[in-house]
């Protein structure tokens, strides 16, 4: 300990600085014991004390800048979030996902770094590992939610439309001699492969949750989860609602991607095409969106929705400062253009029999 | 004969001629949307500048509030004597904006960030990395040097800076979609169609299908891509600007900050895209002789390069030579050259194209079309 | 030898579609291939040209084994219509042929105007079923092949194409074409061929040489009941028709015989009406065990 302390300090300082060290260590001490007890409460009041108890308090922070945030890391926002979450944690004793440290957390406030060497760090270690189900299923969602997963869908139920042989002889001509109704066919198609993605995906949650409960735990439904608010300001939600949430917005991205399937199958009326041409779409979709994103009508732009965790978590929204973007107008969003390109779809077989009949004559 | 027949049965399908329109709107649409945003460009810049203006006036406010408290703190004087060199520049460097003065523009940019380097290496914050910092001081310096105009990176309409926009869309992930829709059912749609019964029952040697449809896809993918070159250079001569191919592309190599010219960066590009095509009707042909399904064959495609360029995010050394997938995303390998050379996977990319092409050749002798 | 079939077996999974099947020809003729549907009729064409494995026995044709490519410069497949590219026109398909047989394009236009096709430059996906048929036919013969298979040809066609397809391979027989047609259409057959091969559940029940003397009578007499008594006292094999005709096979009872049998018994014999035993008839006795006594 003497060679931590400056030699060219007054005695009292010295004194001052060794009972700070001590504390430190005792602190240190504390909070092996209760990682090794798995005390994850006590862990956790211990970090909060030290928050409480640093040099330069949040709150105080908070009201000299008079509500300006900073953008280098650990932001304002970044050590609030952070104290909440492990005030949320501590109250219902919940175990940490590792890392849990102050460098192994970050937030789209972060947006400059004092050197490359912190960034580097930081970066590294905002990654979390984590096998309890819940958090696997988490770590999963992040991947299937979005355009990957929306891909696998297509690539699963590509040809449902195609294969009924539209526009040559096919298993159509059976469907349309009988008493159905043609918006029939395509509306319990529709209905079909959004069944069956429900329960791929209950099964993709099933196995994800028995794999982390058999090789470690279930893990916290209630686990905090930040979602993002106009002006710094924010909220934590339970991980189960933010999964369910997710797993809403997704299957309304499928049903908007499957849409969009539907309609370039009737254009196209062949697997290849039809398929290639809606993956072609979302993949411009989301890219030339992303240019455009600043723009007063880019919340009602459905390709911005992809990206399901950050719609929820308003992520999207407070990047570009716009909280237009939300998960209720995410679902509403998709649910119009789905329905917009649907009736396209509908038409588009109407007309094709129209025209039919009428060379035909 | 194969060949020419092949041939017409890709050139002369509906699905050729709407692709290839769609192409065309594709690239059309891509320049319209660069020329509506040419408007945007300068308010973009502007906003840019009012809000580092706002960051530097909020922590001008707040040093002030400590030297009231403590007037003797040299390192809060320090920094605010930055800060309003900074704001100083910044207000220059607005009133410089709305002129034709690029190389005052530049300048002054220049200017300010070296300010704000030095104010964030005091601790000041600022919305801006350093790595960030330093890549634009460079970069502007490069420009100032060479004499050429910045143009925006995303939106241009010069020739030289729109081509690279439009090749970099095929570098990550464009062409790989584009070579699926012409030519992912070339070999699998004869077997779920049963034509391929007509070329079994014919005195061919069935490696001459192999190697038909190989040249045909070959020669497809380079007529897109003549039609893309073209219609760039159709309308950015008509609607756009000359533009320089020595443009200067930021590149990293070695840990430092290196240029390449525009012309280059395209080149390297499409060289990269070229082998990654080939490799990639090897695989399409290998999969449709394997699955003889259409959509099976696709999706083990794509499931090989997704697999192939994970495997190439691992920092191993021997992969950036033998792994042909790290170019899925091609445009990296280009601008970041820190551990590896752009070209060192080609050699392997196009021996394996080589040895699926064999193993093509010799699976579809004893193939059956079921 | 021009077909030569060894033991040949095939099997889907666990089921053997093929269950050993032999067949010899060393000299040019038309043989039928009839049975019901599932019987591997077109399995055994398709493992004959390589388009399916084998799982054992030996294909041989035109003395060539049947998986060396060189023997479609000899044989021809007339197959199922689904091998047409849709968007391509009849010519291209048969300049496609001409090319990889080495044939001159000159010979498309005769070949067509022998099978009556005036609608070459049209796209196959407007062909109706009848017409796609013909061009089938005209990319099979164009190459004057030794051995010619055909796969249901007579699908989709009408009377006079049908009777067009029949005078075709009539004179490519003539030519010395041997031809293995495929056909439910057990009419043609008859006027095709006196070979049958019936098949059923993978196998050759039997190679039937129909013999054309072989004569079934139905004759119209004054006292049928009469009739009926004398025969089955003489135990001769007959049968009594919807009409109350007596109706004999030439095997059983010579119709000399008969006369003088009615004659002596002071039966008037009122028509006599002769009749071929067809394809149709033993397919009949064959799988539906119809006919005998």
């Amino acid at each position: 300990m003497n060679n931590l302390i400056d030699s060219d300090k007054n005695d009292e300082e010295i004194i001052e600085e060794k009972l700070y060290l001590l504390d430190l260590i005792n602190e240190s001490e504390m909070k092996v014991n209760a990682l090794k007890e798995k005390d994850w409460k006590t862990l956790l009041d211990i970090d909060l004390k030290e928050e409480e108890n640093s040099m330069y308090p949040i709150e105080n922070e908070i009201k000299k800048r008079d509500g300006y945030y900073t953008s280098t890391w650990p932001n304002l926002f970044t050590r609030e979030t952070r104290y909440k979450m492990n005030k949320w944690m501590a109250e219902r004793n919940i175990q940490p996902v590792f890392r849990y440290d102050f460098i192994s957390w970050m937030t789209i406030y972060d947006i400059a770094f004092q050197d490359e060497i912190i960034e580097e760090i930081v970066k590294i270690r905002i990654v979390k590992y984590d096998s309890s189900g819940i958090s696997f299923l988490n770590h999963v969602s992040q991947y299937i939610f979005g355009i990957v997963g929306a891909i696998f869908f297509l690539f699963l139920f590509g040809d449902i439309v195609t294969k009924e042989g539209y526009g040559k002889y096919g298993p159509i001509h059976f469907l349309k001699t009988m008493p159905i109704h043609r918006g029939k066919i395509l509306i319990s198609k529709l209905i079909t492969i959004l069944l069956v993605s429900m329960i791929t995906l209950l099964i993709i949650t099933i196995f994800s949750l028995l794999l982390g409960t058999v090789f470690d735990r279930f893990g916290d439904l209630d686990y905090p989860v930040l979602i993002y608010g106009e002006n710094y300001t924010h909220q934590l939600i339970e991980m189960s609602s933010f999964l369910i949430q997710s797993v809403l917005l997704f299957l309304m991205v499928l049903l908007f991607c499957f849409s969009l399937l539907f309609l370039f199958s009737m254009l196209t009326k062949t697997i290849l095409p039809a398929l290639g041409l809606t993956i072609v779409t979302v993949y411009i979709g989301i890219t030339f969106s992303e240019n455009a994103i600043k723009s007063s009508f880019s919340s009602l732009n459905p390709f911005h929705y992809f990206t399901v965790p950050k719609i929820i978590t308003n992520e999207l929204a407070a990047s570009i400062n716009n909280f237009d973007f939300s998960f209720t107008r995410g679902l509403l969003v998709f649910f119009i253009s789905s329905l917009i390109l649907f009736s396209l779809t509908y038409l588009l077989d109407y007309f094709s029999i129209r025209h039919f009949k009428k060379n035909r004559l | 004969m194969m060949l020419t027949f092949e041939l017409k049965k890709h050139i002369f399908n509906k699905k050729f001629f709407i692709l290839s329109t769609l192409l065309i709107v594709c690239v059309l649409l891509l320049f319209s949307r660069n020329f509506v945003f040419q408007s945007y460009i300068p308010k973009e810049q502007l906003q840019e500048i009012d809000n580092y203006i706002k960051t530097s006036q909020k922590n001008g406010t707040q040093y002030e509030e400590v030297l009231k408290n403590e007037p003797n703190n040299e390192e809060i004087k320090q920094l605010q004597k930055l800060n309003y060199m900074m704001i100083n520049i910044l207000y220059d460097w607005r009133n410089t904006r709305s002129s034709n003065d690029w190389k005052s523009n530049l300048q002054l940019e220049n200017d300010f960030l070296t300010v704000a380097l030095q104010f964030k290496e005091l601790g000041g914050d600022f919305p801006l990395s350093q790595t960030e910092m330093n890549r634009t001081i460079t970069f502007n310096e490069k420009l100032l040097e060479l004499n050429i105009k910045p143009e925006h990176e995303n939106y241009s309409i010069a020739l030289p800076n729109f081509l690279k926009n439009v090749i970099d869309l095929l570098m990550n992930f464009g062409a790989f979609i584009l070579i699926i829709l012409f030519i992912g059912d070339t070999l699998s749609s004869e077997y779920e169609n049963r034509t391929a019964n007509l070329l079994y029952t014919q005195p061919l040697n069935k490696a001459n299908i192999i190697n038909a449809k190989f040249i045909t896809s070959i020669f497809v993918y380079l007529i897109s891509v003549l039609l893309i070159i073209i219609i760039t250079f159709i309308t950015t001569y008509l609607f756009g600007k000359k533009g320089t191919f020595s443009y200067p592309v930021m590149i990293e190599r070695n840990q430092s900050l290196d240029f390449i010219s525009i012309g280059d960066y395209i080149l390297q590009g499409m060289t990269i895209v070229t082998c990654l095509v080939l490799l990639l009707i090897s695989l399409l042909l290998f999969f449709s002789l394997l699955v003889k399904h259409t959509l099976t064959t696709i999706f083990l495609v794509m499931v090989t390069f997704a697999l192939g360029y994970m495997i190439s995010l691992i920092n191993w050394n021997i992969l950036y030579w033998v792994n042909p997938f790290q170019y899925l995303l091609a445009s990296d390998k280009i601008l970041i050259q820190n551990e590896y050379v752009w070209y060192q996977g080609i050699p392997s990319a196009l021996l394996i194209t080589m040895i699926f092409y064999i193993i093509n050749i010799v699976k579809i002798k004893s193939s059956r079309v079921v | 030898m021009i077909i030569h079939i060894e033991n040949l077996k095939k099997r889907y999974k666990k089921e053997w579609v093929l269950k050993g099947i032999n067949i010899n020809v060393d000299t040019p003729q038309i043989i039928a291939l009839v049975g019901p549907n599932g019987s591997g009729k077109t399995t055994l064409l398709n493992c004959m040209t390589n388009l399916l494995s084998i799982n054992e026995g030996k294909v041989q044709l035109v003395g060539k084994n049947h998986n060396d490519p060189s023997i479609f410069k000899e044989v021809s497949y007339h197959q199922d219509n689904r091998i047409l590219y849709g968007h391509l026109t009849g010519y291209d398909h048969l300049k496609f042929i001409c090319n990889v047989q080495k044939i001159p394009l000159k010979a498309i236009d005769p070949v067509c105007e022998r099978v009556g096709i005036n609608y070459l430059k049209k796209q196959v996906r407007y062909y109706s079923l009848g017409m796609k048929q013909h061009l089938l036919l005209a990319m099979a013969i164009i190459n004057q092949p030794k051995l010619l298979l055909l796969d249901e040809p007579l699908n989709g066609l009408d009377p006079t194409s049908a009777i067009t397809m029949r005078n075709i391979l009539l004179d490519l027989y003539a030519e010395g074409t041997t031809i293995l047609i495929s056909s439910h259409n057990l009419d043609e057959i008859d006027r095709l061929t006196n070979t049958i091969f019936f098949m059923k559940d993978g196998s050759i029940l039997e190679e039937s040489l129909l013999d054309l003397n072989n004569r079934h009578y139905e004759v119209l007499v004054s006292d049928w009941n009469k009739a009926k008594q004398i025969l089955n006292e003489k135990g001769i094999a007959f049968s009594v028709t919807n009409q109350n005709q007596i109706a004999f096979s030439e095997n059983d009872l010579n119709l000399q015989t008969f006369i003088h049998l009615m004659n002596d018994n002071e039966i008037i014999i009122e028509d006599i009406d002769k009749k071929k035993i067809g394809a149709e008839k033993r397919y009949q006795e064959l799988f539906e065990g119809i006919g005998s006594t």
